[in-house]
Order: C-alpha cells, then sequence, then structure tokens
C-alpha cells in the first residue's frame, strides 16, 4: 500500500534527497543509491515526489562522476514521472517542463538507461529561446529551468551559452546583491562548465552563506564539481 | 537512442495537494523578497517566543508590547 503524506511534506523530502545528492557527490566511490535515501519504501509518494521535483539532479552524483544508475534507482525515477505527469497547460508550464524533462531524459540517456515512451514525460524543450533573452528576464528563466544547467544542457546551446556569459554572469551578481542565494546557486551551475573567474568566488560565498539550505549547497557542489573537477 | 529500458515499481497515487506541492516547487523561480543585509531569520519567532513566555505586559495584547514594537517587527517579517 503506497504511504500518502499530509500535505506539505513533499518540500522536506526534496531537502532530504537533496542533501544526500549534495553527500554523493562530495564523498569518494560510488556507492550512493537513491532507493536507499527516499523516505520510506520505494513506493512512498513524498520520496516520487522529491525525484520528480529534483529533476535530472537526482542523476547528478551518476552523471557527474561517472557512476553506473543502478536499475532500482531508474525505475524510481519511472515512477517518479508517472506519478507526476507533466502538465497539459498553461502553455509556460508545459515549456517549463518540456526543458527539465529533456534535461532528465539526457541524464539518463548518459547513464545507459532509454526513456523513450515513458508516461508523464513533457514533449522536449530547449532553453535556446531563453539565452535570447535581456539578461534580467533570462537569468530569471535560467533559475526555474537550472535541472537543464550542466551538467544536463543540451549540446545545442553550449555555444550561446558561452556566448552569454557576461548576461547570466550579471544574472549572478544580482542574485547575489538581492541575497537570493538560491538563485544565484542556480545561475552558479549555468556559467561554471567554463570556469568563469566570477564563478569561484560566488562559489566560495555560497557555500558557507548557503550551507543551511540542501538545496542551495547541492548546486554549488554541482558547479564546483564542473569549475574545478573536485569536491569543495 | 539506445540504452536499457526500465519498468516503474509499484504505483503510487499522490494526492492532489501534493501534486499541487510538486507543480508549485517546480514552478518556483526568483525569490521575490529576500532577507535584509546582516538579518538573522530566527531572531523575529525567537523575540516573539521570548515575550510571549517572560508575558511582559499583562494586560494588553503582546503585539501592542513595548509601544507597538513587536507589532512592527511583525510587519517587518511578513514583508
Amino acid at each position: 500500500m503506497p504511504t500518502t503524506p499530509a500535505p506539505g511534506t513533499v518540500a522536506p523530502a526534496v531537502h532530504l534527497l537533496a542533501g544526500a545528492l549534495r553527500r554523493a557527490l562530495l564523498e569518494e566511490g560510488g556507492g550512493f543509491r537513491l532507493a536507499r535515501v527516499l523516505p520510506g519504501r520505494e513506493d512512498s509518494c513524498a520520496g516520487l515526489a522529491a525525484v520528480r521535483v529534483l529533476g535530472a539532479d537526482a542523476l547528478a552524483p551518476f552523471v557527474v562522476k561517472g557512476l553506473a544508475l543502478p536499475a532500482q534507482d531508474a525505475a524510481l525515477i519511472r515512477a517518479a514521472v508517472r506519478a507526476h505527469p507533466a502538465p497539459q497547460e498553461p502553455e509556460r508550464q508545459v515549456l517549463l517542463w518540456g526543458i527539465r524533462d529533456a534535461a532528465l531524459v539526457r541524464g539518463l540517456a548518459v547513464s545507459g538507461v532509454d526513456a523513450t515512451g515513458w508516461e508523464g514525460l513533457a514533449p522536449a524543450g530547449s532553453t535556446a529561446h531563453l539565452l535570447r533573452l535581456p539578461w534580467v528576464a533570462m537569468a530569471a528563466e535560467l533559475v526555474r529551468v537550472a535541472g537543464a544547467a550542466p551538467p544536463f544542457a543540451e549540446e545545442a546551446v553550449h555555444a550561446q551559452l558561452a556566448r552569454s556569459h557576461l548576461d547570466i554572469s550579471r544574472g549572478l551578481v544580482r542574485a547575489l546583491l538581492r541575497r537570493d542565494l538560491p538563485s544565484a546557486a542556480c545561475l552558479t551551475r549555468w556559467l561554471a562548465p567554463a570556469g568563469e573567474q566570477l564563478t569561484t568566488p560566488a562559489l566560495d560565498y555560497l557555500e558557507i552563506a548557503g550551507a543551511d539550505d540542501p538545496r542551495v549547497s547541492l548546486d554549488t557542489a554541482i558547479a564546483r564539481r564542473l569549475t574545478t573537477g573536485t569536491s569543495p | 537512442m539506445s540504452g536499457r529500458n526500465v519498468h516503474a515499481v509499484a504505483l503510487a497515487e499522490p494526492t492532489a495537494a501534493e501534486r499541487g506541492e510538486v507543480y508549485a516547487l517546480i514552478g518556483a523561480g526568483e525569490v521575490p523578497h529576500c532577507p535584509p543585509p546582516g538579518s538573522e531569520k530566527g531572531i523575529p519567532v525567537l523575540v516573539v517566543a521570548l515575550l510571549l513566555s517572560a508575558d511582559p505586559q499583562q494586560d494588553e495584547p503582546v503585539e501592542d508590547a513595548f509601544g507597538g514594537a513587536l507589532q512592527n517587527l511583525a510587519c517587518a517579517v511578513a514583508f
């Protein structure tokens, strides 16, 4: 019998999973299993919801460290997608979910899992058009689709991302000045692969100031791995 | 795309409230209101707790105590 959490239990499950993913990124070795982390049994609603909220980031330790994705974990992700299908409307939400789900499919493919035909996935979306927006709007949109940031970014936008570095950097500085740490952490993900000079001091700050927020810590841990290839 | 096929594990049927929470968390963007410089998010709560337990002005509502300072604090937290 599936467990049914009371309303308001998803966010704590997301934090729990984000914290475990961050630890898995920092630790050496490859013993991490999603199925061991999720609260309750593998059919736990809160656990599946957390996997759906984090999207491709649930694959971060496997993709960033090149670890094999266990079949049980792949099945959990598929169950999460089916339990929380992408919305059919409004268009803005469909686009958002499409970008996130395309990133999830890319992450699964890297892990050797074919997600073709999975029930609940949104039609694939692209971030290309977001990178043509004015910088404030672009940064806000990139925060929203941070699950599609490197290491899950589509290859087609890599060159576009490089050309948008100044604008994304402006967005990062703006987020830091607003003390919006979650947004700042998301934006470091988009800047990290180029090893931008700005990224390293921003990560130093975020690792301290955002230490009590597991999602900020997860984003900074991913960005740090992408920037330096090592753990903080 | 080549790769192994995966079968989903046991079905779980989330509640409408839970689905709503997932959609809200996925749709969340920038934080609309950020804490002011040097703020400690827990301090206002701690102050309220201390005042309530100390019951400093027994004849007036706690939010009116100290010339409304507590009410101002609550407003600062809200906005």
